[in-house]
Formats: structure tokens, C-alpha cells, sequence
């Protein structure tokens, strides 16, 4: 154990839903600030149920989660909401707003935010240009491939500059060579500071990138270690 | 504070825009609620404009205050006096004795009233012309004329004065209930427009309730989006009124003219069209309000 206050802190974590199933049972798990972490597991495993918690989209069941030290289990919705603000979320699903053209999505947490539109102008452009769409700017989501759509989630992530980035399969449907370039992106992100917590069934990318693996099955840590370079 | 503004900016665009993107059905929508918001104020407009002409013709509730002939002329004057400064009065006729006496023989049609009596017996009397119609009021100020030492007998008309209020009061209750009812159409109106809006965009509700909108957030656009359905409802109910008073003047003018007589209703002025609006608006946002606060209670995001 450190000294220092982890980034996310769950003891015995548990997650059951209204049906009464358990999605989690006694979760242990500390992700120190910086840290790239994989969550793997089959199907059902549990690992969007974890990045729903760690997000406090949902709330736990059992047991206790921090961020940053501090407990959500407690927290009103207005405090969760606020803390959603300063966490970058990537969904599998990807949920663009069709609607709205590539900047306009991106700009979205900044909105939320309250920013000035200079300001959400300035770190749009940027986030976009990151993550290779500087040209797609004013175009709709809907004209993006695949590949595409999954990087503008990523800069709408981080176009609010958080310390910590979830993202639910990320890879999840993307050929092998995307894929790489997603998980190569994040990579970039970890090394300037920033902690992520990616789940993905897809192993064999994750074997591709240094970071830690905790392997999930049927809501319990199967696993912790090392990624093999 | 900048960022606030636009905040507020941005919502009301974004209500301009759901208003823009299907033209016809929110064209209908502001048209009840335009015909919602006209249809009582026509009729307040007409039948308060009726009430004041009733009044006029029939002339505000008096009493007549019969002083003791004893009093002297410097005496009936500062009483007059000091009634014409009560709140409740509105002006006061003076009517001497020779001049009360000259009435009676025009009401009886002769000049012999006086046969066989030495003098006129009439007292002096005062003309107290309320300026209220409520018959409470007129009964309280009877009685404080009729409780000074120079009052012989304070009479009031109390029966018609309680008619007279009792008639405007039920028409004005009438049209107050008559408001009520149509202010509930226009809220269930906009409440289910809205509603049909935030349904439509719970996707995008519920991915900027995943990045953590507050409610406040969400509920913004749409607010502004019931307030200005509310506000463009109420600008054409001005415009239906104002037609409809003046297709009823003109038939009114010409009904009325064979008998002459007269009777126009007046424009709603300034300070009212603006009270009016500004209710038209607080009832949009109480309807858009209620329909978002019930769908965001519901809602879970995935």
C-alpha cells in the first residue's frame, strides 16, 4: 500500500440490479493517478457495470468507491453530475448527435461546462486536429467512417482536459488496423498524464500496449497484472 | 458571466431551431393557444367595457345626506368639505332647501306645496356620490356621515347599489373562471408540445446527462422553447382581439345607432397587452417546467 491517495479506490464494490442479479461482487481495486488500465473479460464480465461506477453514472450496491478520496456512494445527483463534468467518457455505442456536425459534438462537454464560445472554439479545434479530424470539422457525423466516429468521441473526451478518461470498448467495432490507431491515441493521452480505464474484450490489441490488466469474470477480479509487450 | 449569457444565448437558439425544424405543426399549436389566450380577453375587454357603461348610465351609488335645519351655511360647508377629502367619496352636490323645494314641485307638478305651512320645511341635503360600488363600503360610509351631529338622516339606495355589484362581480367572476379554464388548455397545450419535443430528444438528453448536464441545463432550451410558443401565442392574440373589437364595434355601432345609442370597446393599452404577455409567458414556462422536470424524473440514462 502507498501513501498517497489513489485516483480510484473500490473496497468491496458490489453492484446488484434491480432484478436482483449481481453484475459485481466484492470488488478490491486501487488505480493510482496516471495509469493505463485494461479491463478485460468476456461478455457480462461486469466491466461496463465498473466504468458506470467509477463514472457514478450508477451507484453501488455494496462496499465503498473513491475518487480522488472521495466517496461517491453518498453523493446527491447534482455532486455526481458535477463530477461526471471532469471525466472524459468514451461509450461504446459511440452516442454522436447525428444532428450536430463534427465540432458541435465535440464541443458538447465544453458546453456543459458553461465555457465561453471562444474558449470552447480554441480547445475544439485542438482536440479535433489530436485526433486527425482538423478537416472534418463542420462536417456531420454521419459522413464519418467508423474509425472516424470513435476518434471524435475521443476528442469529445478530452476536449474538457480531464485527468481521467473511461472508455467502454473502444475498439469494439473496428478492424484490427483502426483499432491500433485508436489504442495507439490513448496511449499518447496516458503519457501525458493522463489515467485511463479501457475496457475491451479484445485482448490481442491490449497485449499490443503497455499498461495493466485486470481481468473480470462473472462480476469478480479473475486477474491483475501486467500487459506482455 | 459571459459564459452565462451565452448559455442563455445558445438555449434560446436552440428553442428557435425546434421551433423552425417543423414549422406547420408549432404554426397550429401558436394558433390555440393564441385562440386560448383571445378568447377571454375579448370577452373581458367587452364586458368590462359593458360595466363601466351600466355604471355611467345609472350613475355611481349616493347617498343623500339630510342635515338638521338648524345647521348654518358655514357649518354645511365644512362638512362638505372635509367629505370631499374621504376615500371613498368621489364628489358631493350640495341641494339647499329652496332648491330641494323647487325639485318637489317638479316632481308633483304643482306650485301650492307650500299651502297652509309658513315656511319651506325642507332641510339642506347633501348629494354623497360614492366611489365605490360595494355595497359593504357604502354601508360603512352611511354610517360615519350619519354619526356627525349635524346629520339628521343619511339614506342610501342600498338595494341598487347591491345589485349593481352584485352584477359586475358575477360577470367578473365568470370571466375569471372562464380564464382559468382556458389558462389550464393553454398549459396542457405546451406541456404536451414540450413533451413531445424532450421525447424526441431523449438520445441527446441522456448523452449530456452521461458527460453530467445538470437538469438546469437540459431544461433551458426547452423553457425558452415553451416560452416563446407562449410569447408568439400571445402576440397573435393581441392581433385576434384586436379584429375581433373591431368587427364588434362597427356591428354594435350599427345596432345601437336606431335608438341612440352608442357603445365601443376600447383597445387594451399598454401596461395591460404587456401584463398579458408576461402572464402568456409565466404560464409557458410553468407548462415547459412541469413537462421536463416529469420526463427527467423518468429518466435513466444508459
Amino acid at each position: 500500500m502507498t501513501d498517497t491517495v489513489p485516483m480510484i479506490e473500490m473496497n468491496a464494490l458490489t453492484r446488484r440490479y434491480p432484478d436482483g442479479r449481481e453484475a459485481l461482487h466484492g470488488i478490491d481495486l486501487r488505480i493510482e493517478a496516471g495509469e493505463m488500465l485494461f479491463l478485460g473479460g468476456p461478455s457480462g464480465a461486469g466491466k461496463t457495470t465498473l466504468l458506470r461506477l467509477i463514472a457514478g453514472i450508477d451507484r453501488p450496491s455494496g462496499g465503498e468507491i473513491k475518487l480522488n478520496g472521495q466517496l461517491l456512494n453518498r453523493l446527491s445527483a447534482a455532486a455526481l453530475e458535477a463530477l461526471r463534468k471532469n471525466i472524459g467518457m468514451v461509450f461504446q455505442e459511440h452516442k454522436l448527435l447525428m444532428d450536430r456536425t463534427v465540432e458541435q459534438n465535440a464541443a458538447l462537454p465544453l458546453q456543459i461546462q458553461g465555457l465561453a464560445s471562444a474558449e470552447i472554439q480554441k480547445r475544439v479545434a485542438a482536440a479535433l486536429e489530436r485526433v486527425g479530424l482538423g478537416g472534418r470539422a463542420s462536417d456531420s457525423p454521419l459522413a464519418l467512417s467508423g474509425g472516424e466516429r470513435q476518434r471524435l468521441c475521443i476528442a469529445r473526451a478530452l476536449v474538457g482536459k480531464p485527468a481521467l478518461i473511461v472508455a467502454d470498448e473502444p475498439t469494439g467495432n473496428l478492424d484490427a488496423e483502426y483499432g491500433e490507431a485508436i489504442l495507439t491515441l490513448f496511449r499518447s493521452f496516458n503519457l501525458s498524464g493522463v489515467t485511463l480505464v479501457i475496457a475491451t474484450h479484445d485482448e490481442r490489441l491490449v497485449q499490443s500496449l503497455e499498461g495493466r490488466l485486470v481481468h473480470l469474470d462473472q462480476g469478480r477480479i479473475i486477474s491483475d497484472g501486467r500487459t506482455h509487450v | 458571466m459571459r459564459g452565462f449569457a451565452e448559455r442563455h444565448v445558445h438555449a434560446i437558439a436552440s428553442a428557435t431551431r425546434r421551433l423552425i425544424a417543423e414549422p406547420l405543426t408549432h404554426c397550429l399549436t401558436i394558433l390555440v393557444i393564441a385562440l386560448s389566450l383571445a378568447v377571454p380577453s375579448s370577452l373581458y375587454r367587452i364586458i368590462s367595457d359593458a360595466a363601466s357603461m351600466a355604471k355611467g348610465q345609472a350613475g355611481p351609488p349616493a347617498i343623500t345626506v339630510f342635515l338638521r335645519t338648524t345647521v348654518s351655511q358655514d357649518q354645511v360647508t365644512k362638512l362638505s368639505e372635509s367629505l370631499k377629502h374621504h376615500q371613498n367619496i368621489a364628489m358631493i352636490d350640495f341641494v339647499s332647501p329652496e332648491q330641494g323645494l323647487k325639485e318637489l314641485q317638479q316632481r308633483l307638478g304643482t306650485d301650492d306645496v307650500l299651502t297652509g305651512l309658513d315656511h319651506n320645511p325642507l332641510p339642506p341635503a347633501l348629494i354623497v356620490h360614492a366611489s365605490s360600488t360595494d355595497p359593504a363600503i357604502l354601508l360603512a360610509l352611511q354610517k360615519e356621515i350619519a354619526a356627525s351631529s349635524l346629520v339628521d338622516q343619511a339614506k342610501l339606495d342600498a338595494d341598487w347599489a347591491r345589485r349593481l355589484h352584485a352584477m359586475t362581480h358575477l360577470l367578473e367572476e365568470a370571466i375569471f373562471a372562464l380564464a382559468l379554464i382556458f389558462a389550464a388548455a393553454v398549459v396542457i397545450v405546451v406541456m404536451n408540445t414540450v413533451r413531445l419535443q424532450v421525447t424526441a430528444a431523449r438520445e441527446e438528453i441522456e448523452v449530456c446527462k452521461l458527460m453530467g448536464a445538470s437538469d438546469a441545463f437540459v431544461r433551458r432550451p426547452f423553457i425558452y422553447f415553451g416560452m416563446l410558443q407562449m410569447l408568439l401565442g400571445g402576440c397573435v392574440a393581441f392581433g385576434i382581439t384586436e379584429l375581433a373589437r373591431l368587427g364588434f364595434n362597427t356591428l354594435s355601432t350599427e345596432w345601437l345607432k336606431p335608438y341612440g345609442l352608442s357603445f365601443e370597446v376600447q383597445p387594451f393599452h399598454g401596461a395591460e397587452a404587456l401584463i398579458g404577455l408576461l402572464l402568456a409567458l409565466v404560464l409557458g414556462w410553468f407548462a415547459a417546467s412541469s413537462a421536463v422536470s416529469s420526463f427527467l424524473s423518468r429518466l435513466r440514462p444508459r
